[in-house]
């Protein structure tokens, strides 16, 4: 019997490995490839998270300055100091509108609500001394509540606050009286 | 500052104490004892911490301020000797009370800084939850305390604070305290398949079960606790009286525990 076994010639293994090298060449410059894609779009992420977070404020409530004038590299502080709380660029009006939407959310309660009382009082201290103070320093040592962009945070928490408490209405009888001797102590 | 902020509620002086809901719980005889002879002698317990007047007001009047806010919920307001500060609630005022804590710009105790239960078997609620807040930018402690037994539900903090999570769980673990609304509640701390709750004051102290290394079986088993040496109790009264500066006190306190057992005794 003829020996059915066809050795490939020179020029046959020639080429095959050609073909190799050249698959090989091509699988590791598309690898290349896709890693710097990742790469390139891992950068664009970053790039555009910092801008979020630089705009977060501005963001959140809709408000956007159109007219981006020059602003003077002083005024604007470079950073809160506090993790995760971006530097505002605006915050008189921020604060602003937060506290005559707190005060508007106020009216809706009854007039001689304790809460209602003490809120108004503190929000129209907090908005007399936003309306008077111009810089934010000033707006910082004068309130002494912290720092502008806490001083948003505290409003928003505030205006939070006032809607759960329309829901819950706490001005309202107490609601159940300690059964007997619940809070007796010693025993 | 938040100073003036804090003003706010001096004018509340003039606000009369509500309904006789506002307590201040004297101790014992001690602070009272030592409070009347510190004003004409020299200090002569300095190891002791100093009592404030002041600062005693001042925790007292924001008590006040709190009850006068939520009147809804809140039952009583009691300040401990050391001038902590205690709100005492209803329980379906759990969430409204934390998050006025939390969110109210007078308040602002955005951190919870423990989470726990008391059993005290003797009351139709036997338990007792008590929430202990932080307010870092005041720099003050308050402490909220509720009610259940161990079928009613209470309403989770989680979505008031996230730190409640586990402490909860810790709650539900040791007491039974069964929270609605958890994110996850389970066993904490007890093993997988225990039964029982440990901290309630019905379970004792070396519980129901033992575990050993069975090496028939070629695992750990369950048995029924056995101890190898009887429970002892020990009586630990002294032929010599052991507080000679409040003789008088406890004599008082006994025959007034005296007095009120017979009436209920005649009664009966």
């Amino acid at each position: 019997m003829q020996a059915s076994l066809k050795l490939p010639s020179a020029r046959e293994v020639w080429f095959s490995r050609h073909e190799a090298k050249k698959q090989k060449k091509v699988e590791s410059e598309l690898a290349y490839f896709c890693e710097l894609q990742l790469h390139v779009i891992d950068r664009r992420r970053q790039i555009a998270e910092a801008r979020y977070l630089s705009e977060s404020s501005e963001q959140v409530f809709g408000v956007t300055d159109k007219f981006k004038t020059s602003r003077m590299a002083s005024a604007i502080k470079k950073t809160t100091g506090l993790t995760g709380l971006a530097v505002s660029r605006n915050p008189h009006q921020i604060l602003n509108i937060l506290h005559a939407k707190i005060l508007r959310c106020l009216q809706k309660m009854p007039q001689d609500a304790a809460y209602r009382k003490y809120t108004e009082q503190i929000i129209l201290e907090r908005d007399s001394a936003v309306k008077s103070e111009p810089t934010v320093p000033g707006l910082e040592t004068k309130l002494g509540g912290g720092q502008a962009e806490e001083l948003i945070q505290q409003a928003e928490r505030e205006l939070m606050l006032a809607r759960k408490m329309l829901d819950w209405k706490p001005w309202e009888p107490l609601i159940a009286e300690a059964p007997n001797k619940q809070w007796t102590w010693p025993l | 500052m938040a100073a003036s902020v804090r003003r706010i509620t001096s004018s509340l002086a003039k606000y009369a104490m509500r309904q006789g809901r506002f307590t201040t719980s004297q101790a014992t005889g001690i602070f009272s004892a030592r409070n009347s002879s510190s004003t004409s002698e020299p200090d002569l317990h300095p190891t002791i911490r100093p009592v404030s007047a002041v600062e005693r007001t001042t925790v007292s009047e924001y008590g006040q301020y709190v009850a006068e806010c939520l009147p809804k919920y809140v039952q009583q307001v009691q300040v401990t000797a050391g001038n902590e500060l205690e709100i005492l609630i209803a329980p379906e005022g759990v969430i409204p009370v934390l998050t006025f804590l939390r969110d109210h710009i007078n308040a602002q105790y955005t951190n919870i800084a423990d989470l726990c239960g008391v059993d005290v078997p003797s009351r139709e609620y036997r338990f007792e939850v008590v929430y202990n807040l932080l307010s870092v930018r005041y720099n003050t402690r308050i402490r909220v305390k509720t009610y259940t037994d161990e079928l009613t539900p209470l309403d989770s903090a989680c979505e008031v604070f996230k730190g409640a999570d586990w402490y909860e769980r810790e709650v539900w673990d040791m007491f039974g305290v069964f929270f609605s609304n958890h994110p996850d509640l389970r066993r904490i701390l007890t093993d997988y398949g225990f039964e029982g709750h440990p901290f309630r004051k019905d379970f004792p102290l070396t519980g129901y079960v033992e575990c050993r290394y069975d090496d028939e079986e070629k695992r750990v088993v369950m048995e029924p606790v056995e101890l190898a040496q009887e429970f002892r109790k020990f009586d630990l009264s002294a032929p010599w009286e052991q507080f000679p500066q409040f003789r008088g006190a406890i004599d008082a306190d006994s025959a007034a525990a005296a007095a009120a057992a017979p009436p209920q005794q005649e009664k009966k």
